[in-house]
């Protein structure tokens, strides 16, 4: 990762973020994971909620 | 002389050049603004559902409100921006549109992140994105106090990542086949957002079912009053400040993205003027409406919105004292509308369905009442608004809300996890899962007989 460019802003015509034009799906696919794990782990802890009372 | 010449129009190639990246810089600053006045749409709701859930309710609505903003930003990113490009022409994108998706809203790709050659497509992405968010606000009120959080966080993922986005890429895009096959005018998302979002909310409602309390068993309703009447209505005002925004986002801006002229999504030429007058004059009929009916601070609120909803589509066309009927017409009918859904034994707690729904049909027919016969789109020979293209229109717009919006919650209602616990409900969410407390030195207890 890091810098996806040597030397000078100069040389910075495009895409300027770290991992252009490899790491991008790794990052979207981690992001989407946490999405999915968010909405699991709220549902379980909705449901534990509930049956504490039921 | 030839020399002199030639430098002077390498000066003015060059004030063009400076001209014409001034205009774009603007332009970009100009969408990227509606973004934070969208937000204002978000605390607006936030407000307004808070407001109007009882005080054992209240955090769990407004945990619930938060979240549908917050999904609606990475899955927007995910796919909900490359639907919009990918769907105009149907369900089955056409190899055309696929590049076009893959070009600007590709989510593994370049285009969508800090690009040096490419200011523009993180600010229309943000904007969309707020759009979005705020059809799965729309809904999230209708549901308070008694669905499950994680199912209404899928739901709301549904409409506001995928379902009105295909409405939007099929009515609210210059390519999308409802403008193109049948003239469909809806500058302001009448339909596309507000229609969508209403019906999605209905055809969930029909399965989650009623609050407790809020039938009597001869079928009649009874007031389950918020705890918060004043908190609401700020809210709703909020909504309307948010929704300057949302119309600004509507217009491309000329000789960057139109012509000379300001244009509409469709590329048809309009003017700022035009929404200045209409917006204002739609709101305050709307409001006026609603007074006259119900004499309710709560419903002339409602009846401020309604009244912008129900100019929505034509915001371009109309003579500013049209904008004001129609208005007034749509704040007239909001309560007659709610007391009717009531009486089919649907529970929407802050009246979504009725507003956005009911009121965006009227909006999106009012052009083909009035504002018949205007070229849909900026080419010569396109197809006309009509009365049948607004109809066809208005027929789709519910279909892409209703449909997703019933399937889904059936599945969920089958599966058992679309509703909270009946204990639970009577306890309140709040404490039954909610770590802190909205008021923690007490309030005034309820004199709902219902509660």
């Amino acid at each position: 990762m890091g810098a996806p460019f040597e030397g000078g802003w100069e040389a910075v015509t495009g895409a300027m973020y770290p991992g252009v034009g490899g790491g991008e799906t790794l990052w979207l696919l981690i992001s989407v994971a946490i999405c999915v794990i968010a909405i699991i782990a709220g549902g379980k802890h909705e449901a534990d909620s509930y049956r504490k009372v039921d | 002389m030839e020399e002199q010449l030639a430098e002077l129009a390498a000066k003015v190639a060059a004030l063009e050049a400076s001209t014409g990246r001034g205009a774009t810089i603007i332009s970009e600053v100009y969408y990227y603004l509606t973004i934070p006045l969208m937000v204002i749409i978000h605390a607006g709701f936030l407000a307004y559902e808070m407001g109007a859930s009882r005080h054992k309710n209240v955090l769990a609505s407004g945990i619930k409100n938060i979240l549908a903003f917050a999904f609606m930003v990475p899955t927007f990113f995910y796919f909900g921006w490359f639907c919009y490009w990918a769907f105009p022409n149907g369900l089955i994108p056409s190899a055309e549109n696929w590049q076009t998706a893959i070009d600007y809203a590709n989510p593994f790709g370049e285009v969508m992140g800090p690009n040096l050659a490419d200011n523009a497509t993180g600010v229309f992405w943000g904007a969309f994105t707020l759009f979005a968010a705020t059809t799965a606000s729309i809904f999230s009120g209708s549901v308070i106090e008694r669905i499950r959080v994680a199912s209404f966080v899928v739901l709301a993922i549904v409409l506001g990542s995928f379902a009105w986005v295909v409405a939007a890429a099929w009515g609210w895009h210059a390519g999308g086949w409802l403008v193109t096959g049948w003239g469909y005018h809806d500058f302001g998302a009448a339909g596309v957002v507000h229609m969508v979002a209403g019906f999605f909310a209905l055809g969930v409602l029909i399965n989650l079912g009623p609050r407790i309390g809020k039938f009597n068993a001869d079928g009649s309703a009874n007031a389950l009053s918020g705890h918060n009447m004043p908190m609401t209505l700020v809210g709703l005002m909020l909504i309307i400040v948010g929704f300057f925004g949302f119309l600004m986002a509507c217009l491309l801006y000329p000789q960057v993205y139109s012509g000379d002229n300001w244009a509409t999504i469709y590329g048809t030429p309009m003017t700022l003027s035009a929404l200045a007058f209409n917006i204002l004059m739609g709101f305050a009929g709307g409001i006026i409406g609603a007074w006259v009916v119900t004499r309710d601070p709560f419903w002339m609120m409602s009846g401020a919105l309604a009244g912008i909803i129900s100019c929505a589509s034509g915001l371009d066309f109309w003579w500013p004292p049209m904008a004001f009927v129609i208005g007034a017409i749509g704040g007239a009918a909001l309560k007659p509308a709610a007391a009717f859904l009531e009486k089919m034994g649907i529970d929407d707690a802050v009246g979504a369905v009725t507003v956005h729904g009911t009121i965006g049909i009227w909006g999106v027919m009012a052009v083909g009442i009035f504002a018949s016969g205007y070229p849909a789109l900026a080419e010569e020979g396109a197809v006309t608004t009509s009365f049948i293209g607004q109809l066809v229109g208005a027929v789709v717009m519910f279909l892409c809300g209703f449909v997703p919006g019933y399937v889904i919650s059936l599945i969920m209602k089958i599966m058992g996890v679309l509703r909270v616990g009946e204990k639970a409900e009577l306890a309140g969410l709040d404490p039954v899962k909610v770590p802190i407390s909205a008021y923690p030195e007490g309030i005034p207890a309820s004199a709902n007989p219902a509660e």
